[in-house]
């Protein structure tokens, strides 16, 4: 695939093809049912509410991605005057905060999750309600309730912690490579 | 005590986003009832869960598929056939170029490194001073978010109530085509070195009805998408999947520029970008809950109310304002904390509400020319390679020729809100 050829660390690679794959479906799904709706008059009852779950995973793991090749935008007026050095030093303690950051942020998520999570999304209930009951498959129906999808938070959270940790690992390599 | 973590965050060059994040996490954390730490995920995921929103992304892909089709030269042809025989001719070409890659990409950013990576070295060959090349492609740059489609627009009508993105859309048309021509009157009256012959070095030999031709491909997108949203066929959102779905056949298609295997990457990379400003957007309604939840917004409201008496002492607060902030903060995250507060007291004080809109979004895209965060110097200077000091020297003239454009903008409505009403609006 493509995809594993332009990264080389398995994180990358996990948060690049989520993000890639959420953009791809979420596309996909708002285009068709665009179409559909222009041309036939009808459209999905889940082709609003599926794209804005998809967007939020595909900004999730975007956001850990983004982070793994320094994409964010940072203030870097105080830490242009510093030296090169100072700044590798520096970029290494955000990076501890900010997997601190993920990992408060996926606690959030989970709490988010456990006290919202038993709603049900209207949009997608009744087509997986019949999708669970026609595939004989009951567990499909996690995807009507909205836990499923605000465990985003939790993913996201989760990936963004590792990417930061990663990105710390990759600085500490740079500094010991340089004191040999 | 959060707000010092979040100075502190941004200060020792934490992103933005997460520096919100963690002063908020902090605070939810240590604060009592009603503070919790899950209301930090629970705004985050409110303040994305938007279906209009997700054009911001498809439009990012939109633009990222046009660009990986090789259109910037195409661009670049199409505007050297109407202005690149003129007086300053390479520089024209550059402003134009810049009003049409607007329509494709509605980002500055994007429009910086498109046009800079082939202006620059062109235009310091034939003469131009480099640091003068890098700062007006900077400068017009900023034209992106102004011309529809825009990313900003879209943020904007999200962010308050009663303003439409067809609206606005159609009110951004007339003051960045007019910041595109004081840009041109400024360069053709300071420029002596370039005679118009100088820029057929761009036409690569093709002619000027091929090079027509060719521009009408990558053209005929904005006007397919603006049209179909100013017509009310479709909404924003799939106006974007519209465009991403053009630029996929004229790429892989037409220009045969894109193959099937490039698309993973381009996918993942635009949700990447996508994701740098959406996270902003979630870190940002979190906060505005927070503020909300403890009046912030209503007591300024009351305040500003009672010392400001009328639109054009008001307006001139909100230039200063917006010109300060854009200094130091991102222009999204300004927008999305600010605009909340100073739409009523605009709308109050019987400013349109569109007529503001544009006013605010174009004076923070002038913040992206001015250091230290502005984005689009950052991208010419990644390119021109001339050191930040004499880049900002040379952009000030631009900065300044922008300013008046704002000026003129802020206080004659009718350039503004004239199109608009014109079609109904």
């Amino acid at each position: 695939m493509a995809i594993t050829r332009f990264s080389k660390s398995p994180l990358t690679r996990v948060c690049a093809a989520g993000a890639g794959l959420s953009m791809a479906a979420m596309f996909a799904i708002i285009f068709v049912n665009s179409v559909r709706r222009y041309t036939i008059g009808k459209s999905f009852e889940w082709g609003e509410e599926l794209p804005i779950y998809m967007g939020i995973y595909g900004m999730m793991f975007g956001v850990a991605y983004a982070y793994l090749e320094d994409r964010h935008i940072r203030f870097t007026l105080v830490i242009d005057l510093l030296s090169e050095r100072a700044q590798q030093k520096l970029f290494a303690a955000v990076d501890l905060v900010v997997a601190l950051c993920g990992g408060l942020l996926a606690w959030s998520g989970y709490l988010f999750v456990a006290s919202r999570g038993n709603l049900e999304s209207p949009g997608l209930v009744g087509r997986v309600g019949d999708l669970a009951e026609a595939t004989g498959q009951p567990w499909m129906e996690v995807f009507a309730l909205m836990g499923f999808w605000q465990a985003s938070m939790i993913a996201g959270g989760i990936a963004l912690c590792f990417a930061a940790l990663s990105k710390f690992g990759e600085r500490r390599g740079q500094f010991k490579r340089r004191r040999r | 005590m959060a707000i010092a973590i979040l100075i502190a965050g941004l200060a020792i060059g934490m992103p933005i986003a997460f520096a919100i994040v963690a002063a908020l996490l902090y605070f939810m954390a240590a604060g009592d009832f009603p503070y919790q730490l899950r209301i930090v995920a629970t705004e985050m995921f409110k303040g994305v869960n938007s279906y209009p929103l997700l054009a911001i992304p498809l439009f990012i892909l939109a633009g990222e598929l046009m660009n990986a089709s090789g259109i910037t030269s195409r661009i670049i042809a199409f505007a050297n056939v109407l202005v690149g025989r003129l007086r300053a001719g390479l520089a024209l070409v550059n402003i134009w170029a810049s009003v049409i890659f607007a329509g494709l990409s509605g980002s500055a950013v994007a429009d910086t490194s498109a046009i800079g990576r082939v202006f620059i070295p062109e235009m310091e060959k034939h003469g131009y001073n480099r640091a003068y090349a890098a700062a007006l492609t900077a400068a017009s740059s900023v034209i992106g978010p102004i011309i529809p489609p825009s990313i900003p627009v879209i943020i904007y009508a999200l962010t308050v109530t009663g303003v439409s993105v067809p609206a606005l859309f159609v009110a951004g048309v007339v003051p960045g085509v007019l910041l595109a021509i004081f840009l041109s009157v400024y360069v053709m009256a300071t420029v002596k070195i370039d005679h118009g012959a100088e820029a057929e070095a761009l036409s690569s030999g093709q002619s000027a009805g091929k090079a027509l031709i060719g521009g009408i491909v990558p053209l005929l997108m904005p006007v397919f998408v603006v049209g179909s949203i100013l017509m009310g066929v479709v909404t924003p959102t799939e106006a974007a999947s519209f465009a991403v779905a053009y630029a996929l056949i004229v790429g892989v298609g037409f220009y045969r520029q894109i193959r099937i295997s490039d698309l993973p990457r381009i996918f993942a990379s635009s949700m990447r970008d996508s994701a740098v400003i959406v996270v902003i957007i979630a870190a940002v309604a979190a906060a505005n809950w927070l503020l909300t939840y403890n009046r912030v917004p209503n007591d300024v409201t009351a305040w500003v109310l009672t010392n400001v008496d009328s639109q054009f002492s008001f307006l001139v607060v909100v230039i200063l304002l917006f010109l300060f902030v854009g200094l130091f903060l991102e222009g999204i995250a300004a927008m999305l904390v600010l605009v909340p507060i100073l739409h009523p007291i605009a709308v109050s004080l019987g400013v349109d509400p569109t007529h503001f809109g544009i006013v605010v979004i174009f004076n923070l895209m002038i913040g992206l020319i001015t250091p230290p965060l502005g984005l689009c110097l950052f991208v010419a200077e990644g390119i021109a390679q001339v050191g930040m000091a004499r880049l900002t020297r040379a952009v000030l003239p631009f900065f300044a020729v922008e300013v008046l454009v704002l000026v003129i903008i802020t206080f004659v409505p009718e350039t503004v809100i004239g199109l608009p009403r014109l079609l109904g609006y």
